[in-house]
């Protein structure tokens, strides 16, 4: 049976900041839960610097825990492959974005390029592995579709999915984790980037051509809301009135 | 042989098979956890706990009691009676007469018995006990015919006579029918039912004033955390599901039950008997009611097996329905404590298998990484109360009364009710300081969804931060922290005066320092008892006696006090979320209705939101201070904010 | 309406001040002045006028200036429309187009939007890409345009082909998506880690000298860097509709095959898909009785189904399906609720509906009011009739 590994990485809760499983993780764990369940191999992975970050993880399931020593400020991906060339898994699993730091989502993909592999997002499920890999990848609006892969892939699990079920105490605090020193890499160049708190998002302000009355003209005047109204319709003019507006919006399916 | 020696022969060998089932029975009790047992002060507290507690209990039921008076007193009477008798053989009539009158009034108990068998309400379980009725008669009635000669009344017919021989075949039947019983049947509850009171690990409940309901902390470090197999459990507490009469006066008060969710606090009870005495049991020989909406349900267990699972003796679903209300321990008359039984099952549940339903996992989730189970920022505990101003604990040091907000500050309706009792309280002169942001979730909801880790981690918390202030009260308007804080934290180490706002706002009352507009004209009102104020902290005047400051027309619901039915708000069953035909507070609402009072008042924010989220004419619902708020005899908008 | 020519005097002035070595302005007076641009005056009436649709629409006032300017001549340029050219671009912006399914969505607008402003503020030209379908896109403000009409599946190998040659031929300065998952999200990451240029994900701000990208609880700030994804705050923007030249451009280029299989669409039942993510939600309140009609209805739409809280807390459906505060929020493309009031906790649980329908008997209901297409009527008369509808329309 084939062997598994998902990329675990520190949480972060977004109001207090205190450490949790992330979410996306957390989906990608369950992903692969899943198929240790139909007997293949699952080993958790961890890079940073300490056991705590990986425990949270631990207390979903009894499987293999393994942390990368690293500091936190260094890059994971120089370390994570090379562990995975030794281990040669024949699925990597992610979340979409990490809840600490850049959070790019960027990983993956590097880490799929790195290894000549296929990187596939938005992953709902996996099928069936085997030299190829078959599975569902989520749409927008809760529709489906089915992929399929050779192995090894990267499979990044879609966000919005449900964690595993079943996070126990006990388990989190039983469970032994192996700690894998990793050679400490020269730090990265400075790059132009820089870490700021977080601004609130707003929508930009849109920039009006032609002066101040074309400004005026935009701020003050009216636009027509959707505002319709049929009071007692007959049943089939309602329906009429419903189908022509879901369809001149686009949502009719066939 | 005389007839004498055949009572004799009869009764010892009942008395041997009566022993080798009790010592089989022992051996299963002793399979349990250790416990420690204060043995001396539980003997000598025996016969209070057995004449006013259980009496009272069973008092509430006059046929039963009555039943119980003449079948076990005259059982009793006769054991004692039938030693000197048959056993030293003295047939002095001055020991027959009061034997044989004995065994009447146990007949008359035992014809008692079976006239409520023959209509036998569906509480009541079927099976041994349709025959116990029988046993107890036919013992009277074989012991009485012995006894005859003893008398006078007519010489001894011989063993040979064939009547003689009916009477001993009547005889051997009943008093092997009831020394089995003593291991395997009724009699067990007389048995187990004694020995529960010696060894009850509860108590403080017989004793004071108040019932000290405390649940018990286990040690988080120990190899399996919580109760999967019936040997899990203190042995103390195998003795007491032992001693269960199979009366169903819980799953009547029950209001899981009620509503048709798959609870039935008799069949947990019953189930874990069952379990502890064999190897592999099933449940199809128990003769009670049957899960609600579970009806056909097959369930397997045994001494070593897990009692709760899909397949087991106790379905997942009767686990997490539970509102932890306590109406069951409340009405039962052997003293069982059905919600510490459920707490200990729901522990390993979700210490040891995270098998936690509903919306339960999120919120522990959420209080894991934020202390409270909104997921909110610690600081936003204040939100709704900055224009209050109230003095940060961290910033005065002291205080006299330290106002808990509780988790009812980050939902709209608990903050209207604590925005009233600040403003009541501050109107009448009373200085509040807060915790603010020091102040977590009590870790009472966890403990409940046995989350004991969280709780431990939470109480440590909170305790610490008490720690650094000096205050002399604690005053909250939620009862569930009222009962963490003054129930839960002593066993961590935190000892603190807790009381609800409706005592303090009695207190205000009584001083003389609150004054109300007369309450004419109003709509009558009814109060809503809060589980965790009433039967967990013995708290019914108070609140009471401040709604008749208010004016007249209070008017009690058929079921208040300590009968009073939960909202349904209680033990984390809005987040487990059992599906059942009806809903709990809706149950309630409709009570409520059936007084015609116009308005029902709630003293807890739990209660406000259940009740207040039930739709349809029904009474308008109010909280305690809002009330008083609204009559005081200044207008409300002129009471300062 | 009068398009007469309106003097500016600010801009007059500015236009005929000079800034000397000394740094003070002076003014230059006499015929030597640049003319100011004439603008149209603006007759406020016909303004209002072309706002208001009909008599059932309602005024509302549109802070971003909506389309209102598009629908109004006196606005546009004036005279006959000629595409702006931009000729000789200081350097060109690439936007990577997500068109679903062939049609021009909202983030492909709001794309086009930053996209434009960024080229005008460089003085560069927007170079569009569009991989499927043939859009017009000559009032989105795109210059260039190449399009290429790829297989209509997920092939991200094909694609990442298609932007390397893209960036070969045409040498952008920098590559602008939308970070809509599976699409631009996927696209610009996957970009990044085959040419391993620098790469802001979910840029919020975006100026010529700095953009902000959403870390996890934090901005990344620095200089634009070429691959940019844009969060869906810059994506709610259109850009102004004047005409432009959308030059096509050819591309020679044959994506080889990929990895990735794709097997086509799972037919999915949809009506009891998780409602937070549903697109198409019809949900039932208390004024739903039939609710046979109600289920078939759903079905046949293959719409999520969903209820108010006393629906679910009445058992009538699970609790899974409840919407509103306490149960979930959800954001559909289009909500269909039948026999609903709209309780506050309900209505906060809609809140980013895009299209609300509603029927109810009540017409003071609060969802009637919300809803942007709002039926008096009986749910139990209009379900059936909406449902025999769609089944005509089926066959034919």
């Amino acid at each position: 049976m084939a062997e598994i590994v998902t990329l675990l990485s520190a949480g972060c809760h977004p109001e207090t900041g205190r450490l949790r499983p992330a979410a996306g993780d957390a989906a990608a764990l369950a992903l692969g839960l899943a198929l240790r369940a139909s007997g293949h191999r699952l080993i958790g992975l961890h890079a940073g610097p300490a056991d705590d970050a990986l425990r949270v993880y631990a207390g979903f399931a009894e499987f293999d825990l393994v942390r990368l020593n690293l500091s936190a400020q260094a890059d994971a991906l120089p370390v994570i492959l090379p562990w995975l060339a030794l281990r040669r898994p024949a699925l990597v699993l992610a979340g979409p974005k990490a809840e600490l730091g850049a959070g790019t989502g960027l990983l993956p993909y590097a880490l799929a390029e790195a290894m000549g592999a296929a990187c596939i997002p938005e992953v709902a499920g996996v099928e069936e592995l085997a030299e190829r890999v078959t599975l569902v990848q989520a749409l927008p609006g809760g529709r489906r579709r089915r992929l399929a892969a050779p192995a090894p892939a990267v499979l990044v699990a879609a966000g919005r999915l449900a964690p595993p079920s079943g996070w126990a105490y006990a388990r989190a605090q039983r469970a032994r984790l192996e700690t894998v020193p990793a050679t400490a890499l020269e730090p990265v160049a400075a790059t132009a980037w820089r870490n700021e708190p977080a601004r609130p998002l707003a929508r930009p302000v849109r920039r009006i051509r032609g002066g101040a009355a074309a400004r005026m003209a935009a701020a003050t005047s009216f636009t027509a809301g959707e505002g319709q109204l049929l009071v007692q319709p007959a049943p089939d003019e309602a329906a009429r009135a419903i189908l022509a507006y879901l369809e001149g919006q686009g949502l009719l399916r066939s | 042989m005389g007839s004498g020696g055949v009572v004799l022969l009869i009764l010892l060998g009942a008395l041997g098979w009566a022993l080798i089932g009790v010592l089989g029975r022992i051996a299963g009790w002793r399979a349990g956890r250790p416990a420690k047992v204060d043995w001396l002060a539980g003997l000598l507290a025996l016969p209070r706990r057995y004449l006013v507690n259980v009496h009272e209990v069973v008092a509430r039921d006059r046929y039963a009691s009555t039943m119980h008076v003449m079948a076990a007193g005259g059982l009793v009477l006769a054991l004692l009676l039938v030693v000197l008798v048959h056993g030293f053989g003295i047939a002095s009539p001055w020991l027959a007469w009061p034997l044989l009158l004995a065994c009447v009034l146990t007949l008359l108990g035992a014809e008692r018995v079976l006239r409520r068998r023959a209509d036998r309400p569906p509480r009541l379980s079927g099976g041994r006990w349709n025959r116990f009725g029988w046993a107890i008669g036919g013992f009277a009635l074989g012991l009485a015919w012995f006894t005859l000669p003893a008398t006078g009344v007519m010489a001894d017919p011989g063993l040979l006579h064939p009547v003689s021989l009916a009477f001993a075949a009547l005889l051997a039947w009943s008093a092997f029918e009831l020394a089995d019983g003593l291991a395997h049947g009724p009699m067990r509850h007389a048995l187990a039912g004694a020995l529960n009171l010696v060894t009850h690990p509860r108590a403080p409940r017989f004793s004071a004033d108040r019932p000290v309901a405390a649940i018990h902390p286990i040690d988080l470090d120990a190899p399996r955390l919580g109760v999967e197999t019936p040997q899990d459990f203190a042995w103390n507490r195998l003795v007491m599901a032992d001693a269960c009469v199979a009366c169903g006066r819980c799953e009547e008060q029950c209001p899981a039950f009620a509503a048709g969710q798959p609870l039935d606090p008799k069949f947990v009870i019953r189930a874990i008997s069952m379990a502890q005495g064999a190897d592999h049991v099933d449940d199809r020989h128990y003769a009670g009611r049957r899960w609600p909406g579970l009806e056909r349900r097959v369930g397997e267990g045994g001494a070593a097996r897990p009692l709760v699972a899909d397949g087991g003796l106790i379905p997942p679903a009767a686990l997490w329905a539970c509102t932890t209300c306590r109406a069951c321990v409340e009405a039962c008359p052997m003293m069982i404590e059905h919600v510490d039984a459920i707490i200990d099952l729901r522990r390993f549940q979700t210490l040891e298998l995270g098998a936690v339903p509903g919306k339960a996992p999120a919120a522990l989730a959420e209080l894991a990484a934020a202390d409270n189970i909104h997921g909110r920022a610690a600081a936003r505990r204040m939100d709704a109360f900055v224009d209050l101003d109230l003095p940060l604990l961290r910033e005065v040091e002291s205080t006299d009364l330290l106002l808990w907000l509780g988790d009812g500050a980050f939902d709209p309706r608990g903050q209207r009710a604590m925005r009233a009792f600040v403003q009541v309280a501050r109107h009448a002169g009373l200085e509040l300081a807060v915790l603010g942001e020091e102040e977590l979730d009590t870790g009472d909801l966890a403990r409940r969804l046995g989350d004991e880790a969280q709780f431990q981690r939470l109480a440590e918390a909170n305790i610490a931060t008490l720690a650094r202030y000096r205050f002399r009260r604690i005053v909250t308007t939620d009862p569930h922290v009222l009962n963490s804080l003054r129930n839960d934290y002593p066993a961590m180490g935190g000892h603190y005066e807790v009381v609800h706002h409706t005592a303090v706002l009695l207190e205000l009352a009584e001083e003389g320092r609150l004054k109300f507009q007369p309450g004419e004209g109003q709509a009558a009102l009814t109060y809503h008892d809060p589980c965790y104020l009433g039967r967990w902290n013995g708290e019914f005047e108070a609140p009471r006696r401040l709604l008749d400051l208010l004016g007249p027309g209070r008017v009690e619901m058929a079921r208040h006090g300590r009968t009073a039915r939960c909202c349904g708000g209680g033990g984390g069953a809005p987040l487990t979320d059992i599906p059942g035909p009806r809903r709990i507070p809706d149950m309630r609402m409709a009570d409520a209705k059936a007084t015609r009072a116009g308005t029902v008042v709630v003293a807890c924010p739990n209660c406000a939101v259940m009740l207040d989220g039930v739709t349809g004419d029904y009474p308008a619902v109010t909280e305690v201070a809002e009330l008083v708020l609204a009559r005081l005899a200044v207008p409300a908008e002129r009471v300062a904010a | 309406m009068s398009a007469r020519p309106r003097r500016d005097p600010h801009a007059e002035r500015e236009r005929a001040t000079r800034v000397g070595p000394s740094g003070r302005a002076r003014r230059i007076l006499g015929g030597a002045v640049p003319a100011a641009p004439v603008r149209p005056r603006r007759n406020p009436h016909v303004l209002r006028m072309a706002a208001v649709p009909g008599p059932a629409g309602r005024m509302r006032l549109d802070p971003h200036g909506g389309e209102l300017l598009a629908h109004l001549p006196s606005l546009a340029t004036p005279g006959a429309e000629q595409p702006i050219v931009v000729e000789r671009p200081a350097c060109l912006i690439l936007a990577v187009l997500d068109l679903p399914g062939g049609r021009l969505e909202g983030s492909d607008f709001g794309l086009l939007a930053a996209a434009r402003d960024l080229a005008d503020r460089l003085e560069g030209a927007v170079l569009a890409l569009t991989l499927h379908g043939r859009p017009d896109l000559s009032r989105l403000g795109v210059d260039r345009h190449i399009a290429l009409d790829l297989p209509d599946r997920w092939d991200p190998i094909a694609r990442l082909a298609v932007l390397r040659a893209v960036l070969a031929d045409q040498a952008p300065a920098h590559v602008l998506f939308a970070e809509t998952p599976l699409l631009g999200a996927d696209l610009a990451r996957r970009l990044a880690a085959a040419t391993g240029l620098a790469a802001a994900f979910a840029v919020h701000r975006l100026e010529p000298e700095e953009v902000r990208a959403r870390g996890a609880g934090l901005d990344l700030v620095g200089p634009p860097p070429p691959i940019m994804t844009l969060h869906e705050v810059l994506l709610a923007d259109r850009p102004e509709p004047a005409l432009r030249e959308a030059r096509p451009v050819p591309l020679a280029v044959e994506p080889d095959a990929g990895l990735v299989e794709d097997l086509g669409e799972i037919p999915v039942d949809l009506t009891g898909a998780p409602l937070a993510e549903a697109d198409l939600i019809v949900s039932a309140g208390d004024g739903v009785t039939d609710w046979p009609a109600f289920h078939t209805l759903a079905a046949r739409l293959n719409a999520t189904v969903g209820g108010s809280r006393q629906v679910c807390d009445r058992g009538l459906l699970p609790r899974d399906r409840q919407v509103g505060a306490s149960g979930t929020l959800v954001a559909p493309k289009a909500y269909l609720a039948f026999g609903i009031s709209g309780a506050p906790q309900h209505l906060q649980g809609i809140e980013r509906c895009q299209r609300v329908v509603a029927v109810n008997t009540d017409l003071h209901a609060k969802m009637i009011e919300r809803a942007d297409l709002a039926i008096v009527a009986d749910a139990q008369a209009v379900m059936p009739a909406l449902e025999a509808l769609l089944e005509r329309r089926r066959h034919g």
